[in-house]
């Protein structure tokens, strides 16, 4: 019952006097996203793309739009024997809620005497602090806020060598607890530290490309810091690792530069105080960050849809082994494994730095039976490092697993038992702390360099609230004497 | 082991048809009821109140509504070990003599239940899990069974991995559809990490062989977080689920049969992510589910009639409907499917799919224009619309 994609599919069309219809989709320059016909009773006529030509009867239609958002978009459409009709429909949204558009952020003005800290606004306060300092509320009203700021006696500095590490930047909020008749401190830190690791074929370590000028936007939401990095792509397998100064680690999977794609890679960074997000921007290619935002909503058959042909993407677009791959998964997932002919070898020998290649011809392989060479492939996508993609871990992690535990008849040799044992150790801790909600492969907890590594090579990201405040790093509010080495 | 429910053609044997498996645990017997205990093994679980509610409405929705024109219903193997809050909302669960979905009962009801989804190529498995979960690897849903805890045996003795009975289901001879549901939390707890290797008490074996045409697994909960439960109504995934398959995930894809609207494993995989995360919304928690295995668009159930959309109309500003005559035209059939004089805003009628035509005469003298929304498309799950006079 897959989907099949057709462009024309009038029943009786009469080519003299055909009827036909274009959909245009504005919002999205370069691929053709999946439309469903349906006629007024929403039965189905048939799928197409936009972008298409499509011959129908003269009757009244509706054109449904499957967003990359996951949400529908559908028009109804009048069609006149003879006509040619264009139609278009919008990507863009508007938000029927106005707080997802209102921008707010609370700017106020701080005053200082002694170790008192009074502000003019009554809902928050937005500052720089040493960790070692604590505060306690003295007073709350519509008007202002009263703390008073006193040293931490918990707290022990740090060994990092980075002084952010010492500091929180954020903003405090004062909420009201009308069950418990008190008032509440909310800290909100604001802050993230990242760095670049790199695989050199046997092992990870910290890259020495200086991610000093990373930042190339950065601005605050709705309270929410957003920065775009733009880091220079390699053709070594590269992972940002992203953390809050005081919190654990995230690892994001960055796609390969290969040729002339991926030469830059953009990233996101979501702070919003307590937490933090990163989303890679696969801005090189519409097409992949489409099939990702499909693979993010659960649309496989819309996915394959955008992939198109796999085999052509490998060769037509032969530059391109992070479209190809994407291809590869999404047809393994869905099953079609027709589609995917001897590629996947092909993307495996071509690339031998990516892993996705060798998992997507080695889980190839398993289905079609050929285990010794399913096993040779999986251990071999084991030593390239990481893949790219969460299925692919995903897939790489259910077959070692399979292979560690039940299958003894492959007569491994002892050194490719160790490798695998060694490889399924680490990956599984991987794959167990995975983000389900994104396509690249994204983990935390498990780290990938020694522990003596673990405060080397960081870069502070200065939340965008302070420079929108006005607020110099170097000038920052010194809350107590002798603090001012920031 | 007996069978909960089965069809006239199961005994048959001659055609293909749909073989169900569905247990749920509520009640563990090893397991406190409120305060958890202190023995790492137990998990600090205790025993809890809608995963055998959940299961049981899932089995019967299947025996009275489930519809597959390609594999009907054959049989219903019901495993349940309920609470006795949800016997008190649910009392035919203490009237039915249903097997305990301990380790033994589940090896034995899964044995049977394999064997009879390896008659026919052309037919259908499904398996329905609901308890305890714990989630180790992408397409592993272990759940814990009514038996779990059992003192000196294995920790995972009294456990079944869904995903190694989907990987043993892989069979050349095996129902080439296949659906699984996995009802459970997808946690991983900290004495996990104590283990080098653990290996559930329910273990099939995993056979070289060609991969089914669709064998989707809907996790409930994404990997790190729970799975949500409301007491009396069950779960949220079962309460999401059985909004999809009687109107949300509909859809009338059969280009051979227009009139036929069907549940595929695509539209029921998008409706569920964001039904169960919306009810989860509104505890303000929550909850994604996951798609795994092998997700080709397969048919799951077939509707017997259309679903029935709510559609909910309202008119801008509210003080004008006094003056208003609503009335709701299809314009499939032209035919007047709601008309009310006064009209009482919000409205909610359920109508079936279609494109519909909303007019609302006002009063002479009201001050008031008449509205009109010539064309509006009403498909799953609901539409809300407002008309601006």
């Amino acid at each position: 019952m897959n989907k099949k994609f057709c462009n024309d599919f009038a029943k009786n069309p009469n080519h003299n006097n055909s009827t036909k219809l274009l959909v245009e989709v504005s919002g999205n320059n370069s691929v053709d996203l999946p439309i469903t016909i349906r006629n007024r009773g929403l039965h189905l006529i048939g799928h197409s793309n936009s972008n298409t030509t499509i011959t129908l009867d003269p009757d009244l239609y509706v054109i449904q739009l499957h967003r990359p958002d996951g949400r529908e978009q559908s028009q109804l459409v009048e069609l006149e024997k003879g006509q040619v009709k264009k139609i278009k429909m919008s990507l863009s949204y508007q938000s029927d809620n106005i707080k997802d558009r209102s921008i707010t952020l609370s700017t106020n003005i701080k005053e200082r005497s002694g170790d008192t800290l009074n502000t003019r606004s009554g809902e928050q306060v937005i500052l720089a602090i040493p960790k070692r300092v604590e505060f306690n509320l003295l007073e709350k009203s519509f008007a202002s806020i009263k703390v008073k700021l006193e040293e931490n006696v918990n707290y022990t500095q740090s060994p990092a060598r980075n002084p952010n590490l010492d500091w929180v930047y954020g903003n405090i909020e004062i909420v009201e607890n009308v069950q418990q008749n008190q008032q509440e401190i909310h800290e909100k830190p604001w802050g993230c530290l990242v760095r670049i690791l790199q695989f050199d074929g046997s092992m990870w370590a910290i890259s020495d490309h200086g991610i000093d000028k990373a930042v190339i936007h950065s601005e605050t939401i709705a309270d929410v810091s957003q920065t775009t990095l733009k880091f220079k792509a390699s053709n070594q397998l590269q992972v940002l690792e992203v953390r809050k100064p005081q919190g654990e680690s995230t690892h994001l999977v960055l796609p390969l530069s290969s040729n002339s794609l991926y030469e830059e890679c953009t990233v996101k960074l979501w702070d919003s105080g307590n937490d933090f997000q990163i989303i890679c921007d696969f801005t090189n290619s519409s097409r992949a960050s489409l099939v990702l935002d499909y693979l993010s909503n659960g649309s496989y058959d819309f996915a394959a849809n955008i992939t198109g042909n796999a085999e052509d993407m490998l060769y037509s677009k032969i530059k391109n082994p992070v479209e190809a791959a994407l291809g590869g998964y999404v047809l393994l997932r869905i099953g079609d494994i027709e589609r995917l002919h001897n590629w996947p070898s092909n993307l495996c020998e071509w690339f031998p730095k990516i892993a996705d290649g060798a998992i997507i011809a080695a889980e190839l392989a398993a289905r079609k039976n050929k285990n010794i060479k399913a096993f040779d492939l999986f251990l071999e996508a084991s030593q390239r490092g990481l893949p790219m993609f969460r299925e692919g871990l995903s897939i790489l992690v259910a077959r070692l697993r399979s292979y560690t535990l039940y299958d003894k008849k492959l007569n491994i040799s002892s050194s490719k038992r160790k490798k695998l044992q060694s490889a399924y150790k680490l990956l599984a801790e991987i794959a167990l702390f995975s983000d389900n909600n994104l396509a690249l492969l994204s983990f935390k907890e498990a780290s990938l360099v020694s522990q003596d590594a673990a405060e080397l090579g960081w870069q502070f990201i200065i939340p965008s609230q302070l420079k929108q405040q006005g607020i110099d790093l170097s000038t920052v509010p010194v809350l107590f004497q002798g603090e001012s080495d920031v | 082991m007996s069978i909960w429910h089965t069809e006239p053609i199961y005994a048959t044997r001659s055609k293909p048809c749909t073989n169900v498996l569905i247990f749920g645990t509520s009640n563990y017997s090893n397991l406190p009821d409120t305060q958890p205990s202190n023995d790492p093994n137990l998990l600090g679980l205790t025993s809890i109140t809608t995963p055998a509610i959940s299961a049981y409405r899932f089995a019967k929705w299947v025996k009275e509504t489930y519809q597959n024109k390609d594999a009907p219903l054959g049989s219903i193997r019901l495993l349940l070990s309920p609470s006795q809050k949800e016997i008190n909302n649910e009392p035919e669960l203490a009237h039915f003599n249903l097997p305990l979905p301990t380790k033994d009962n589940i090896e034995t009801a899964l044995n049977e239940w394999r064997q009879d989804c390896c008659v026919h190529r052309d037919g259908c498995a499904i398996l329905y899990a609901a308890g305890h979960g714990i989630r180790l690897l992408n397409d592993s849903g272990i759940v814990l069974l009514e038996d779990f805890g059992e003192v000196g045996a294995n920790i995972l003795s009294g456990a079944i991995d869904i995903g190694n009975i989907h990987q043993a289901m892989a069979l050349d001879r095996a129902a080439k559809n296949q659906f699984y549901f996995v009802d459970a939390c997808a946690i991983e707890p900290a004495v996990f990490r104590n283990y080098i290797n653990m290996r559930t008490g329910i273990n099939l074996d995993v056979m070289r062989g060609e991969a089914v045409e669709g064998s989707p697994i809907f996790f409930g909960a994404a990997p790190e977080t729970l799975a949500l439960g409301e007491p009396g109504k069950g779960t949220l995934f079962i309460q999401a689920l059985l909004r999809c398959l009687n109107c949300d995930a509909a859809v009338a894809d059969d280009v051979n049969n227009p009139a036929h609207w069907l549940v595929n494993t695509q539209e029921l995989f998008r409706k569920l992510l964001s039904g169960v995360n919306e009810l989860a919304q509104s505890f303000g928690d929550k909850q994604s589910v996951v798609l795994g295995g092998l997700s080709a668009d397969s048919l799951f159930h077939q509707l017997k009639d259309p679903p029935q959309i709510p559609l909910s109309v309202s008119v801008l500003p509210k003080t004008a409907d006094q003056y208003a005559h609503y009335q709701l035209t299809s314009l499939f059939t032209n035919n007047v499917v709601d008309d009310q004089q006064p009209f009482q805003t919000p409205r909610t009628t359920h109508v079936i799919p279609g494109v519909y035509k909303i007019n609302l005469i006002m009063e002479t003298g009201s001050n008031f224009t008449d509205g009109v929304m010539p064309a509006l498309i009403v498909m799953p799950p609901s539409v809300k619309a407002e008309v601006q006079l």
